[in-house]
Order: structure tokens, then C-alpha cells, then sequence
């Protein structure tokens, strides 16, 4: 299965860079700006502020020998901002909910940041769309910390069943991986989009024999 | 945030000045070319004159005279102003209603207002409509928006969208209307009914402002102090910006926003979205964009905010080290009022620049990558590396500098670690160069040599050695001797041809006066001396060479071309009779000239054998057995590969010496092969030697030899004469040879030959082969002999079909080639029935007529 979905993509883009608009929600406070700092930078700050309104980087990533471009937004958690995020949703091709693994609360209003997005993403009633559960900060003590990935997990499988990973801006725990995880994620749904251009590459196939046998008439012709 | 983007300049310093009393404030402006309308809050309209007057390098001064002025008798504000000149009309807004004016006396045309019950109104800047006599304005009133065409005479209803609250503010592109309603701002498309809402706000102390930016995308005055960037589809594709004070009015000209606020004016960049410029300015209440000049109004004054040149905000930028922002200014710059080249050129320089302020910073990557794309003069870069300029060179810097840096020691306050990099950074630089052009070569090149000596780089040699180099060599040759690259200095000589003093730095460094571990050795030196064409140099080495090692020096004489050995001062004789106390050299010389050179004389191909011969005399007295073997092999090859030796004279010196395989060889050379294979059967017993010598002899001669040679070998073999227990001992190769080769052998002999006891079964194999052979032989003859006559025929076929025709000739037939006439009644004919004169007949087998060709027969009848 896998060879004609990669064949279908390369016909739509070929050696261009793909660009993804990636969107990061989630409470404020739980770690937004310092995932995209980690990733993107590789840094951490210990006293970050709280993004007013949103803040954009672009990082460059290799997946399975094709790279992305990926455009990251990230949003003020904040509920002043609220109305303010939403112009940033559509169009996006992935999107981050965000808890810390410390704060309940945060984890509580996943359904919440859900539905936001959903709603003001345009996304198309009953499509698919990748989302990556992303549980902030798993460096914390475990007296500290209040959600379970187990619990993560079961939350995930009743609502659309998108890959949860655990991070740690602090200590770069996973956080390649979580965005890796997400460039897959799309890739994958991606690839169920394109299976119709499957159709095609048969198309091809069977052209194949024609064009062999006028290239022998053509070369007979030059020889007599 | 140290851009100076703009500047101010005052336009009108106090309406009081020009006339006004005291009250009155202006409330709104509006500038159509040279002219300046201010609307004021007692309802007035005062119509201004401006001139404009360059003073300096990018300095503007303004003087405004008050031309005319119209009390509208509202006693209302004037709120809004918009002129539309095509029409020649100006639209104002006052007192709720919309007035249409003349541009010039302004008259109110149709002598009160067109409209009523307006909170605001717009222009469509990009108006989907064709008659240039014709804007298109959207009006706000209580719960709809409305859009109108507006001509000379009148106002031309489009359409009616309903709201659902009350419209503050509206902006207009295209078919979409951007409106600030009560609580959110949402985008409405008149020509498809559609809606996007695009964001909410809360309606307290929230002053909602709309700029359109480029088609289809609005700059929006948002909550939490920040201005959002949102598209007709609701979407946000840029950062939103993050006002430093509360927002009254926004302008936009490109690359820069305009923020006003109560005491500041924040110029910020829409590339990035960072605040580039803070103008202190209190008071201030509107700002605009008027056809590319930009206004600011205070209640009081008027000032235009001209943009600086962005040519000197890069130059402030980059004084400020800020290198990517000078570099995305001047990328995103205007370029009005130049050509492309000009652009170029200038942003080279840019570029040139920015790469000496990475430099300086230690960040070399960057610094190349705008070396590089900003095609700067790689002498600039080679000047800051002291010593490394060729003094032979006219280069000067360039006059503005390109950077302030005197050299990289005292940049880098002798910081070894940058130094190396800086160094580092310049080896890959020139390297990068070189593949890519060839310009300023001499330095260049000269620079890169230099760079390589000095960090002792491996591909020094290969560079000098390549000979493409442009470099200023005596300043090189300086260098690399004090660098002590002894064999590079030797190479640069050479490169240079004076080979005189690269032979000698080559001298010192094997005599040990030098010491350099590139240099290849002894042979590497014998190699050039034996390439070189003057026979001087090599006679002033000779006995450097010879005295350290015979078996290679004596290469200044083998290793040179052959045409070269025969000029006079390196005639083999001369040369023998020099090398006279090597004896070691001696052999390798003449080997040299009967293996290699196949000198076809027979002293040296004697001398040779004879000096083998003494060698293995020498060794076999040592008692060397494995040096005998290896001589006696050369000696072999020698003796079977050449025939010019005397044989006789080594013929006696072999048997001397017991060297029987040898003295075979020799035998065989004059013709006595009985002698020879009786060395080869009964001193040597190798039979197969034997069988091998017959082999070797025969090669390439007749049949009749053949069987001569083979009856001798096996007449050695049954010769009569031996006693009883040799002929039982050579029974069995006799008649191996026999089954083995039975071809080889004239079978009646044979049989003549053998023993007449011998039994029919000891030679069925040989009778059964040579049987076989003869009657192959038979039959290939048969065959080769129809053949040919089967070709004899098809040429006799041939020959009558072109004897068949005859011709004649008339006067009237003309030479083919001169179109003249056969006059004396000789003529060439080709076999297509060509006729020409005979001197016209170049070519005897090509028809000079049809281009055929004749050369074959065959090709006369293409049908077979
Ligand atoms: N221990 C720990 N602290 C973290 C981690 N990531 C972020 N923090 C801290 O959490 C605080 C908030 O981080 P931000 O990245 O600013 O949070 P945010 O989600 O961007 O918040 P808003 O911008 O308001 O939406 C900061 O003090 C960070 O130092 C993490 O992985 N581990
Ligand atoms: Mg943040």
C-alpha cells in the first residue's frame, strides 16, 4: 500500500518543499512557547512570559527522506486572547493540543481548545484532521503530577484517537519527536486522501507496452 | 529600534498663522496633488495650496497658502474627507451627512447633502469597475452598509447588505467590505452575499480602526494593544503587531505601519512585525497615506512624514551592525527611479558590507555566503590578511570603504584561534573562487598558495603542480622558503622554468640540507632530470645521482623520451662510455636499449649477454642460487628475444660455463636443432623443453619445417645408437610426442621411422590422428578450390557486363564535367555510361556525375 501513496504524492509536489501551517492551543501557561523554542531554537527560558496574541517561527524537517517546512504558530493560551486566536486557525494543516502533565485544569479543557479549533478551522464535517496531544513538562516530580499518560490515552481514544505523546520543553524530552509525530500523522492522512490517484498509476502502467512498441517501429524505420 | 525611517517636516505649523481663530481645530485632512484640504471642527473646509521644494540630499521643505475657504453651516465637525479627482469632485462627511463638493470652488453640488443618517464612509481603493469617471463608496448607516457609484452628476445605488449591529468603521477592496461593527469586525462580500466573521471585541474603550494592506488583507486595531493581520477569508498570515501605546490612527506605507498614539508615532515593519522608529509627536489625531506622502494633523499643525532614503536606513543599519534587517530593507526596498542593474550594483555593495560586519563578528559562514552572492572583489577580502597581497599587484580599496578594518591581527587582537579560523574561512573562500572564475588571478592565486603554506595544507603540491597558476612568484618563492615548503619552493621554480634553482633546492633537500617530507626522493629527482630538454642539467647531476643509487639514477638516462636519446651528447656510446664505474647502471642502461628500445646493434646486445654472463659466474661463486636463477632467466629472455648477438663467441663461453639450457637457445638461433635438442633430451632430460623448443622454433613457419623439426626430436629420441636402457628410458615421451602431436608429423616418415617392432596398438592414436588430419586437410581443399572458382566465375560475369555495351561517340557528345566537346577522340567512361575528357576524369572510380561509387564490382549490380 505504501509505495502508490508515496508515488501519488510525489506526482502532486515533486522536490518542493512541503509547507505545513502548524498550530499550537492549549491553556496558558502550560509550555506553547517553549516547545516552539525548543524545537525551533533549541533553548529554554525558565521565566518565559505569556505570548501576547501569537508568535510564528519556521523550521525545516526531514521525515522519511521528504522535507517539510513547517510554519508554527504559536497561540496565547490566555482566555483574553481568545478571540484574537481564531483568525490563526484556518488554513492550518496540523494542530498541537496542549496540557501539562501538572495541571489538571489544562487537561480538562483539551475538549475545549477541540472544539475551538474545529469550529473555526473550517474543517470539513466528518474529515479527519491531525491532532497531536502533546502532555507538557513529564519532567516534574511525580508527586507533582496530576494527569497520567494512562489517562491521556483513554481520553484520546474517545475523542478521534490522535497519537499522545509526553514532553518536556525543559529537558527536550521528546520534543523532536513530537513534532515528527505530527508530520507523520498528517502524512498518513494525507496519503488515505490520495488513495483515489491510485487509478492513475495503473493508467500508467498500462500505457507503458504502447509507447515500447512505436519507439521499435520508429527505430526499424531508421535502420531500413 | 534605531531605524530612522522617517523625518518630519512641517506643512502647516498653526492654522492661526494662516488665519484662523482661535477655536478652531482641524479634525480631518485630505491632499490631492499639490492640493490640501482640512476639514476643522467648526465646520469649515479650508482649501490650501502646497509647494514643495527639495532642499539638499532627500530634504523636503513645504510652504502651504490658503487658497480658498467654505463654511458649511453644519456647526458640526468635518469628519471625513475624500477627493476623487477624476470627477472632480470631493466627497465630505458632516453632521451625519454625506456632501459632494466641487474640487475647486467647493460648491456644494446640488446645494445640501446626498445622503443622511450616515455614521461613516469609504472609498473602494480597488474598485471592480471600468469607467475611470467612476468611484465606488461604501456607506455605513443605523443596521446596513451600503455601496454607491458615484459619478460627476450622481449617486448610483449597488446594493444594501444588513448588519447586525451598527457600523463604526468600513473599509473597501474589491467586492469586500471590511466593517467594525459595535463588537466584532466581520468581512462581507457584496457581490456573493458571503460573511466572515473575523474577530470580537469588547466595546468599551475600544477604539476599532481598518487599513487595507494589499489586496484583500486588512491591518486591524485589536484588543490587548495589538494590531491584527487578517485576509477577506478570516484568515491571519502574519504575526499580529504589538503597539507600544494605546492606537488613535494607523497608516500604511510600504514596508512600514504607522501607529499614532497620543504622544508617539511607532513606525513598525511589516516584514517582521518589530517597532523600528518611535516619533515623539503629542497631540496627534489622524495620519494617512495621501498617494504615497504620509500626513500627520495635530488640532493645530500639519506635518508630512517623509520617508528617509532607504538607502541610508541600510547604511544607519548597517553602522548599527544590524545586518539581516539592512539586508531585508534593502531587499523589500523601492526601487523607483532605478534600473535593475543599478539596484544591483548597490545591493552588492549592501551585501559586500554586511559580509565584512559578519567577518568582523567571527561569523565566517555568513560572511562568505554574502561574499559571494554580493560578488565582492576578492582582493578586498585578501587585503585585511597581511603579507598576503603580492606586491606586484595595483589593487587599492575601495573609495567609500567597504569596512573599517585595518587588518585581521588587529581585528582579532591576535587572537590565535579567530586568526586560524579567519584563515580557515579564507582557504575555502579562494578555493570557492578559483573553481568558479578566473578574475584577478595574480592575487588569488598568490594569496591561496601562500595560505596553503602557511597552514601546511596537503594540496599545496598538487596546486603548484598543476601548473594553472597565475601567482607573483618571486613573492611566492619568498614565502615558501621562509615557510620551509622546500619541495612547493622547488615546484614554483620549476613552474617558472628555472629549473636551474629547482634542481638545486631538490639537491639540498636529498643531501639532507634541507628537510621537507613532502619531496618524493631520489626518484622523483632522476624523473626531472630526465625530463628536462637541456642534456646540461643532466650531466651536472650525474654523479649526484649514480653515487646514491645506480639502479635508479641511471633513470636520467632510460626515463627520457626516445627522441631525445639520439641527439649527440646522449649517444648511447657516450653514455656507456660514462657510465663506465656504475657497473650496476651499466646493465640496467643496456637493458634499457635492447629490451625497451630495440637498439638493432650488436655490440650492446653482445655486452649485455656477456655481462649477465660474468654476473652469474660472480653469483655462482657466492654461492647465490636464487641471484644465478633470476640472472639465468633474464639472461634466457635475452638470448630468445634477440638474435643480433655474436653466438658463436657465447656459445663457447656457455659450454665453458656448463649453462646447458642456454647454449640450447643459442643452437637453435644458428639452425642446430639436432644440437640443441640433444642438450635438451639427454644432458637436460626435459622433455617437455624439448617438445616446447619445437613448438617456439615452428611458430609461424611452413609445414615442410614443422615436420623437420619433429622427425629431428624424434629421431633424438629412437636414435639407434643408444644403448638399451636410454631407449626404454625415451620410449615413452617419444611417444607421447607422437599421440600428442600427431599434425605435426609427416605420418609416412613417421612409420619409416619407427621401429618395425613396434606393435600397431602402441601408435593407434597417432595413426588414427594423423589420419584424421590428412583427410581434413583434403576436404578443406576440395572445398577452398570451388570456392574460387565459383568467385572466378561471378567476375568473369562482371567483366561481360561491362564489355557488353559499346558507345559511340558523336560530335555532339560533350564532356560531362566542362561541357565541352571530345575533340582528338579519347574519353573516359564510367561504368554508368559517364563520359568525360580523360584529364576531366578525377576520380577513376567515382562517377563524377552521380557520386557513385565504383570501387567494388559488386556494387555495380545493387540487386545482389
Ligand atoms: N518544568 C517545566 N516547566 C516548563 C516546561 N515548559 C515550560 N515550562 C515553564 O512553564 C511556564 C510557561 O511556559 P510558556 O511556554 O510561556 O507557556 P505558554 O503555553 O506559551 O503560555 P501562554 O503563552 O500564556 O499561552 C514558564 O515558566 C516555563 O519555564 C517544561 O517542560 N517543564
Ligand atoms: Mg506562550
Amino acid at each position: 500500500m505504501a509505495a502508490p501513496n508515496f508515488q501519488g504524492r510525489h506526482m502532486r509536489q515533486p522536490s518542493k518543499n512541503t509547507l505545513l501551517k502548524v498550530v499550537i492551543l492549549g491553556d496558558g501557561g502550560v509550555g506553547k512557547s517553549c516547545l516552539m523554542n525548543r524545537f525551533v531554537s533549541n533553548h529554554f527560558d525558565e521565566h518565559s512570559f505569556h505570548t501576547i496574541g501569537v508568535e510564528f517561527l519556521n523550521k525545516d524537517i526531514e521525515i522519511n527522506g521528504e522535507v517539510y517546512t513547517l510554519q508554527i504558530w504559536d497561540t496565547a493560551g490566555q482566555e483574553r486572547f481568545k478571540s484574537l486566536r481564531t483568525p490563526f486557525y484556518r488554513g492550518s494543516d496540523i494542530c498541537l493540543l496542549t496540557y501539562a502533565v501538572d495541571d489538571r485544569t489544562s487537561f480538562r479543557n483539551l475538549a475545549l481548545w477541540r472544539n475551538e479549533f474545529l469550529y473555526y478551522a473550517d474543517v470539513k464535517e466528518g474529515m479527519t484532521f491531525p491532532f497531536l496531544v502533546v502532555g507538557n513538562k513529564v519532567d516534574v516530580s511525580s508527586e507533582q503530577r496530576e494527569v497520567s499518560c494512562e489517562e491521556a490515552r483513554a481520553w484520546c481514544m474517545e475523542n478521534g484517537n490522535p497519537p499522545h505523546v509526553e514532553t518536556s520543553a525543559k529537558d527536550a524530552t521528546n520534543v523532536e519527536q513530537a513534532f515528527s509525530l505530527a508530520v507523520e500523522s498528517w502524512a498518513h492522512l494525507e496519503a488515505k486522501l490520495d488513495r483515489p490517484y491510485i487509478g492513475d498509476t495503473v493508467d500508467l502502467r498500462r500505457q507503458q507496452p504502447e509507447q515500447r512498441s512505436s519507439c521499435c517501429l520508429s527505430v526499424g524505420g531508421n535502420t531500413e | 529600534m534605531s531605524v530612522k525611517a522617517f523625518e518630519f517636516v512641517s506643512v502647516i505649523e498653526a492654522l492661526q498663522q494662516l488665519g484662523e481663530n482661535a477655536q478652531t481645530k482641524i479634525e480631518c485632512i485630505e491632499c490631492c496633488g499639490k492640493e490640501l484640504y482640512v476639514g476643522t471642527n467648526d465646520s469649515s473646509l479650508i482649501l490650501y495650496a502646497l509647494e514643495e521644494k527639495k532642499e539638499g540630499i532627500g530634504k523636503v521643505v513645504y510652504k502651504s497658502r490658503k487658497v480658498r475657504h467654505k463654511f458649511l453651516d453644519l456647526k458640526k465637525p468635518v469628519k471625513c474627507i475624500k477627493a476623487a479627482s477624476a470627477l472632480n469632485r470631493l466627497l465630505i462627511l458632516c453632521d451625519s451627512s454625506l456632501l459632494i463638493l466641487n474640487m475647486h470652488d467647493l460648491e456644494i453640488i446640488g446645494g445640501g447633502p446626498k445622503l443622511r443618517g450616515i455614521s461613516t464612509f469609504c472609498l473602494n481603493e480597488n474598485p471592480n469597475i471600468n469607467n475611470p469617471f467612476c468611484i465606488q463608496i461604501c456607506v455605513a448607516r443605523k443596521r446596513q452598509l451600503q455601496v454607491y457609484n458615484v459619478t460627476e452628476e450622481k449617486l448610483i445605488h449597488i446594493k444594501d447588505i444588513g448588519v447586525p449591529e451598527p457600523a463604526i468603521g468600513v473599509a473597501v477592496d474589491g467586492s469586500y467590505i471590511c466593517a467594525a461593527l459595535l463588537t466584532q469586525y466581520t468581512v462581507y462580500n457584496f457581490d456573493t452575499n458571503f460573511t466572515q466573521q473575523l474577530f470580537t471585541y469588547g466595546r468599551e474603550n475600544f477604539l476599532p480602526i481598518i487599513r487595507r494592506i494589499t489586496k484583500e488583507e486588512f491591518l486591524l486595531s485589536a484588543p490587548e494593544g495589538l494590531g491584527m493581520f487578517v485576509n477577506a477569508e478570516g484568515m491571519s498570515n502574519r504575526p499580529p503587531i504589538q503597539w507600544s501605546y494605546p492606537l488613535r490612527a494607523l497608516a500604511y506605507s510600504h514596508p512600514y505601519i504607522l501607529g499614532l498614539s497620543d504622544d508617539v508615532i511607532m513606525v513598525y515593519s511589516i516584514l517582521d512585525q518589530q517597532q523600528k522608529q518611535a516619533l515623539p509627536f503629542i497631540g496627534g489625531r489622524s495620519i494617512g497615506n495621501f498617494d504615497g506622502r504620509i500626513y500627520v494633523t495635530s488640532g493645530m499643525a500639519v506635518y508630512s512624514l517623509t520617508p528617509v532614503p532607504w538607502e541610508k536606513q541600510v547604511e544607519v543599519l548597517l553602522a548599527d551592525s544590524r545586518v539581516e534587517e539592512a539586508l531585508e530593507l534593502a531587499q523589500n526596498a523601492n526601487r523607483v527611479g532605478m534600473t535593475k542593474e543599478q539596484f544591483q550594483k548597490l545591493y552588492h555593495k549592501i551585501q559586500q558590507q554586511a559580509a565584512f560586519i559578519h567577518f568582523s563578528n567571527g561569523e565566517f559562514d555568513k560572511a562568505q555566503e554574502l561574499f559571494v552572492s554580493g560578488s565582492v572583489d576578492p582582493r578586498e577580502v585578501i587585503s585585511i590578511f597581511p603579507g598576503l597581497m603580492p606586491p606586484s599587484s595595483t589593487f587599492v580599496r575601495s573609495i567609500p570603504p567597504l569596512h573599517g578594518i585595518a587588518d585581521v591581527i588587529q581585528l582579532f587582537h591576535g587572537d590565535e584561534g579567530k586568526l586560524s579560523e579567519a584563515k580557515q574561512f579564507l582557504h575555502h573562500f579562494l578555493e570557492d573562487l578559483r573553481e568558479k572564475s578566473h578574475q584577478h588571478a595574480l592575487e588569488v592565486d598568490t594569496a591561496l598558495l601562500k595560505v596553503y603554506a602557511e597552514i601546511n595544507a596537503p594540496e599545496l603540491e598538487a596546486f603548484i603542480a598543476a601548473s594553472e597558476i597565475t601567482c607573483d612568484v618571486r613573492d611566492c618563492c619568498d614565502w615558501l622558503e621562509k615557510s620551509k615548503c622546500y619541495h612547493a619552493l622547488a615546484l614554483l621554480h620549476r613552474h617558472a622554468c628555472d629549473h636551474d634553482k629547482a634542481l638545486k633546492v631538490w639537491a639540498k633537500i636529498i643531501s639532507g640540507e634541507y628537510k621537507d617530507d613532502r619531496f618524493h626522493g631520489l626518484e622523483f629527482f632522476v624523473e626531472c632530470l630526465a625530463n628536462l630538454k637541456e642534456p646540461e642539467f643532466l650531466w651536472r647531476y650525474a654523479d649526484f645521482v649514480l653515487s646514491r643509487d645506480q639502479e635508479v639514477g641511471v633513470g636520467i638516462f632510460t626515463l627520457r623520451s626516445a627522441q631525445e636519446v639520439n641527439s649527440d651528447a646522449l649517444k648511447p656510446d657516450t653514455v656507456l662510455n660514462y657510465l663506465h664505474q656504475y657497473p650496476k647502471a651499466v646493465v640496467k642502461y643496456l637493458e634499457h636499449l635492447v629490451i625497451k628500445q630495440e637498439i638493432q646493434a650488436e655490440k650492446f646486445h653482445t655486452h649485455l649477454a656477456i655481462l649477465y654472463l660474468e654476473d652469474i659466474l660472480k653469483k655462482r661463486k657466492e654461492g647465490n642460487q636464487e641471484a644465478v636463477m633470476e640472472l639465468r632467466t633474464k639472461l634466457r629472455y635475452l638470448l630468445q628475444v634477440s638474435s643480433l648477438y655474436r653466438v658463436q663467441l657465447l656459445l663457447g663461453k656457455m659450454n665453458e660455463a656448463d649453462l646447458h639450457q642456454e647454449a640450447a637457445i643459442l643452437y637453435g638461433k644458428i639452425e642446430e636443432h639436432e644440437k640443441a635438442l640433444d642438450i635438451l633430451v639427454h644432458n637436460l632430460k626435459d622433455f617437455k623443453a624439448a617438445e616446447m623448443y619445437c613448438i617456439n622454433t615452428t611458430e609461424g613457419k611452413g609445414l615442410k619445417y614443422k615436420h623437420n623439426l619433429f622427425h629431428t626430436l624424434l629421431a633424438v629420441y629412437l636414435d639407434p645408437k643408444l644403448e638399451a636402457s636410454k631407449r626404454e628410458e625415451y620410449l615413452s615421451p617419444a611417444l607421447e610426442l607422437l599421440n600428442a602431436r600427431a599434425g605435426d608429423f609427416d605420418a609416412a616418415k613417421v612409420l619409416e621411422m619407427i621401429p618395425p617392432n613396434w606393435s600397431v596398438s602402441v601408435v593407434e592414436v597417432f595413426l588414427r590422428g594423423a589420419l584424421r588430419t590428412s583427410l581434413h586437410k583434403y576436404r578443406m581443399t576440395k572445398v577452398e578450390s570451388a570456392l574460387a572458382r565459383g568467385e572466378n566465375l561471378q567476375n568473369r560475369f562482371a567483366l561481360y557486363h561491362l564489355q557488353r555495351l559499346s558507345i559511340s561517340l558523336h560530335e555532339s557528345n560533350y564532356c560531362c564535367i566542362c561541357k565541352k566537346p571530345f575533340l582528338d577522340g579519347s574519353f573516359a567512361r564510367y561504368p554508368n555510361n559517364v563520359l568525360t575528357h580523360v584529364s576531366c576524369a578525377r576520380h577513376s572510380s567515382i562517377c563524377p556525375l552521380t557520386g557513385k561509387n565504383f570501387k567494388s564490382l559488386a556494387s555495380l549490380y545493387p540487386g545482389r
